[in-house]
């Protein structure tokens, strides 16, 4: 998949409840068959109104020497044909759930992207998509958290 | 005499039939195969409780049946509010870095005399909090959470009975989704038939 239209990569960042308690967007999407709770802080739901383009907030469970969880957001420019994996949370934005891998490690890795990833051939996807999910948009940048278990109930 | 040629003929021709058809046929017995892995979880630090955790779920997202068997120390890997602690002293390979403040703080290894990691009490739960907030800023999933992937993914986790027995544990002290109380008898055959088999 191009990363060329990655507008940054959300790691370790924290959503904490206050963004996401007002005038949020809660809801419940089917991701690869299984419900997911979703919260859209107010300030992500404005900055998508906001977005001449569509953001996709694609979900990566990153399977390296340890397992990270972190969030990358894109431009859709359109969404291609044949990609129909996307699920729209809110119009204009749009998430999905992928295991990826490094796929090398050059010597120069790093910057908003890191090493390269490539989806990792996952057997039953469904099975490590997380429960819960929260997006938010703060000091001009696009943050998020997944998990696993129901803490964002 | 006509009897022995016909069954040169028919050895030969088998033979050729099976060096035609064998390759191809164990290739695809080979290529519809499940893999296997078989880990023993012998450590219950939280710095060793990552691996078995980790190996397990990304053996399981790529569709191989996965065993692991918990024993000894491992086995509190196995309780349903994992107690995992990691302790600096005489582990001088773990850096000593903070999670916080600016980067040249963060980058600092902080040099700990052995003396003050024995003798301060509480050390080793600053360092754990130390450890789980650095793998948070990173990222990384929990040992909780893998521990859910693995049972999302149907990584079967048997437990030493005897190890249970000898510390004094009760079954309900465990996660329910514990397949099996078992021995090493169970599960050496489980570790024979694996692909792969790995102790940690």
């Amino acid at each position: 998949m191009p990363h060329e239209d990655t507008l940054n990569l959300s790691i370790g960042d924290l959503v904490p409840r206050r963004r996401i308690a007002a005038k949020a967007h809660r809801d419940c999407i089917n991701l690869s068959g299984k419900q997911v709770l979703i919260d859209v802080s107010a300030g992500a739901v404005r900055a998508v109104t906001e977005s001449p383009v569509a953001i996709a907030a694609e979900l990566e469970l990153y399977f390296s020497c340890l397992v990270r969880k972190q969030l990358r957001f894109r431009r859709l420019p359109g969404l291609a044909p044949g990609v129909v994996d996307y699920v729209r949370v809110i119009p204009g934005l749009y998430t999905l759930f992928r295991a990826v891998t490094t796929a090398h490690c050059p010597i120069a890795a790093g910057g908003v992207d890191g090493p390269p990833v490539e989806t990792l051939p996952m057997h039953q996807p469904e099975r490590f998509v997380p429960d819960w999910i929260r997006i938010d948009y703060r000091t001009g940048r696009w943050v998020g958290e997944f998990g696993y278990a129901r803490k964002g109930t | 005499m006509n009897a022995e040629l016909a069954s040169q003929d028919m050895d030969q021709w088998l033979n050729r039939k099976l060096d035609e058809v064998l390759p191809t046929k164990l290739q695809e017995i080979e290529d519809s195969r499940t893999p296997s892995m078989a880990i023993i979880a012998t450590k219950g630090t939280l710095d060793w409780a990552y691996p078995p955790f980790i190996l397990a779920s990304t053996a399981a997202a790529l569709g191989w049946d996965t065993s692991i068997f918990f024993t000894f120390y491992g086995l509190l890997l196995l309780k349903k509010e994992i107690p995992a602690e990691v302790s600096p002293l005489g582990n001088p390979a773990m850096p000593m870095k903070m999670p916080f403040g600016p980067k040249w703080f963060q980058d600092f290894n902080w040099p700990m005399p052995n003396l003050l990691m024995a003798a301060v009490p509480g050390f080793e739960k600053v360092a754990t909090g130390l450890m789980k907030k650095t793998f948070k800023n990173k990222g990384v999933a929990s040992v909780e959470e893998l521990r859910e992937l693995c049972l999302e993914a149907d990584v079967k986790m048997v437990a030493c009975q005897m190890t249970v027995d000898v510390f004094g544990f009760d079954h309900s002290e465990f996660i329910p989704e514990v397949t099996d109380y078992v021995g090493a008898t169970y599960f050496l055959p489980v570790a024979q038939k694996s692909d792969v088999c790995l102790f940690i």
